[in-house]
């Protein structure tokens, strides 16, 4: 379709929030993590050959060499957030929003979060040499309030960038509801093949780790088997819903038969096909609820239900066959709101 | 996909619903391979029985537009896809049709007759008489 897209981020907005994304999700990182280095590398002379690497319960567990900080701080610090950064750059594409920028918080957040329980655990080490083992609890809280401080200055230093509301699609064909006809529609949303096999694979290999765990009695194996009851519960009810319109209103519901819903013609003020990009707007897939308050079945990008729901946050369905869906619904809307149109018309032109 | 039916019409319902997908298939809503939602659901939607859905896929399934298999559903066919490439021919001709003054009904009555005149035109199935 070459229509303008007058719905998508304006490409001066969108310029302005990746500018300000790149700077806390990238910038920042490496900022961050290259002074955790220089300062890390002057101490590692005077540093004891070997540092507590862990902490559990009752103090120090573990031990490892000083340079093991190093690659926590690099690994945490710089390649999860250019990673997070890459990938939601990848993923958000035009239609910028809240989980995007929610992405770029988060990343500068992590860097800060790496270089305080790095620095800070070496620093207690430097200081307390010998006497009473040292304590990580304080480094800890720094850390996490160093994460959520950063964060939150990320967050607030990128632009708010109105939720792409995507490009409203057209029918195809008219669709006109006769009197006394029942025009309904149905359809299947689903998640992509690929994704499917994808989560299927990772199930079946947690699940043949829980099977060895549990069978050489390694500790924590039944954690793993229940997150893998867990997450394959999840998958059925997530992967694919029936969706159908009629002139009751809107109603979808898993193959699995839950969860449902039903929205009544007379809860539904307006409907609309929409192209929406499941990672800006939602920040990922399934039944999901977006910053901006919209809740929805994302199973991918492109064509989606929009249906405005009196008193409450818009219902998003991304299926195939949205702008047929749509335009039918649309029709049963305005017959409602005029029954006038619902007078008999008979002996209508031949067609 | 979008199914109507007109319970006052003088017309079967199942072959309301069969001419629905059809319309479907016409319209590129439906291309070979898309399965088609099960009998039960539609029945629902449409509150008619659900063997007239069945009766409906079985009579698509007669003309090679759906394949049906156990467990699988009704699948639209390979063979519903020169129907789609119909698709702007029809629209012509029922355009056409419309501007001399020929009802759709009438037009339907010919292209029938058509058929009945010539029962050795090709089907949907495709050339079959290719030679070993």
């Amino acid at each position: 379709m070459t229509t303008h897209d007058l719905t998508r981020t304006p490409p001066e907005a969108l310029r302005h929030a990746r500018r300000m994304f790149a700077i806390v999700a990238v910038l920042m990182p490496a900022l961050l993590t290259a002074t955790g280095t220089v300062v890390m590398l002057a101490w590692m002379p005077t540093m004891p050959e070997l540092v507590v690497t862990h902490w559990g319960p009752n103090g120090a567990d573990g031990h490892g060499p000083a340079w093991t900080y190093l690659w926590l701080l690099i690994g945490i610090g710089l390649l999860l957030p250019v990673l997070m950064a890459v990938v939601t750059l990848a993923l958000a594409g035009a239609h910028w929003g809240g989980a995007a920028r929610l992405m770029g918080a988060l990343a500068a957040g992590l860097a800060a979060f790496a270089l305080s329980t790095s620095l800070g655990s070496l620093t207690l080490q430097r200081v307390s040499e010998e006497s009473t083992p040292p304590r990580i609890g304080g480094v800890m809280a720094l850390s996490f309030a160093a994460m959520l401080v950063v964060g939150a200055l990320a967050w607030a230093a990128q632009p708010r960038v109105r939720p792409a509301e995507g490009r409203t699609l057209a029918p195809r064909h008219v669709v006109q509801v006769a009197d006394g006809e029942r025009v309904v529609w149905l359809g299947t949303t689903s998640m992509p093949r690929a994704a499917l096999i994808a989560v299927v694979v990772m199930l079946l290999a947690l699940a043949a780790l829980a099977v060895f765990m549990l069978g050489t009695g390694v500790d924590g194996g039944w954690i793993v088997g229940a997150s893998v009851i867990i997450v394959a519960l999840a998958m059925a009810t997530a992967t694919a819903f029936r969706v159908r319109v009629t002139p009751e209103g809107f109603a979808a519901r898993a193959l699995v038969g839950w969860p449902r819903i039903v929205i009544p013609l007379d809860e539904i003020e307006s409907v609309r096909a929409v192209d929406i990009s499941p990672f800006g707007e939602f920040g990922g897939w399934g039944w999901r609820i977006a910053v901006d308050g919209r809740t929805g079945i994302v199973m991918r990008s492109g064509p989606s239900m929009e249906i405005s729901r009196r008193g409450r946050k818009p219902f998003i369905v991304t299926i195939d066959g949205a702008e047929d869906a749509a335009a039918l619904l649309q029709a049963y809307l305005d017959r409602a709101a005029d029954p006038a149109s619902n007078a008999p018309d008979q002996g209508g032109s031949g067609s | 996909m979008l199914i109507r039916v007109d319970p006052d019409s003088a017309r079967p319902l199942y072959d309301q619903v069969a001419a629905s997908v059809r319309a479907d298939i016409l319209s590129g809503a439906l291309s070979p391979g898309d399965r088609l939602p099960p009998a039960r659901d539609v029945a629902g939607a449409l509150e008619i029985n659900q063997h007239t859905v069945l009766h409906a896929y079985q009579r698509l399934r007669e003309e090679g537009l759906v394949d049906l298999r156990r467990g699988r559903g009704a699948v639209i066919a390979a063979g519903a896809a020169p129907l789609a490439e119909l698709a702007r021919d029809i629209d012509e001709l029922v355009g056409r049709a419309a501007a001399l003054g020929v009802s759709t009904r009438t037009l339907a009555g010919i292209v029938q007759s058509h058929r009945e005149l010539r029962p050795d035109s090709r089907t949907l199935e495709g050339p079959e008489e290719v030679s070993p």
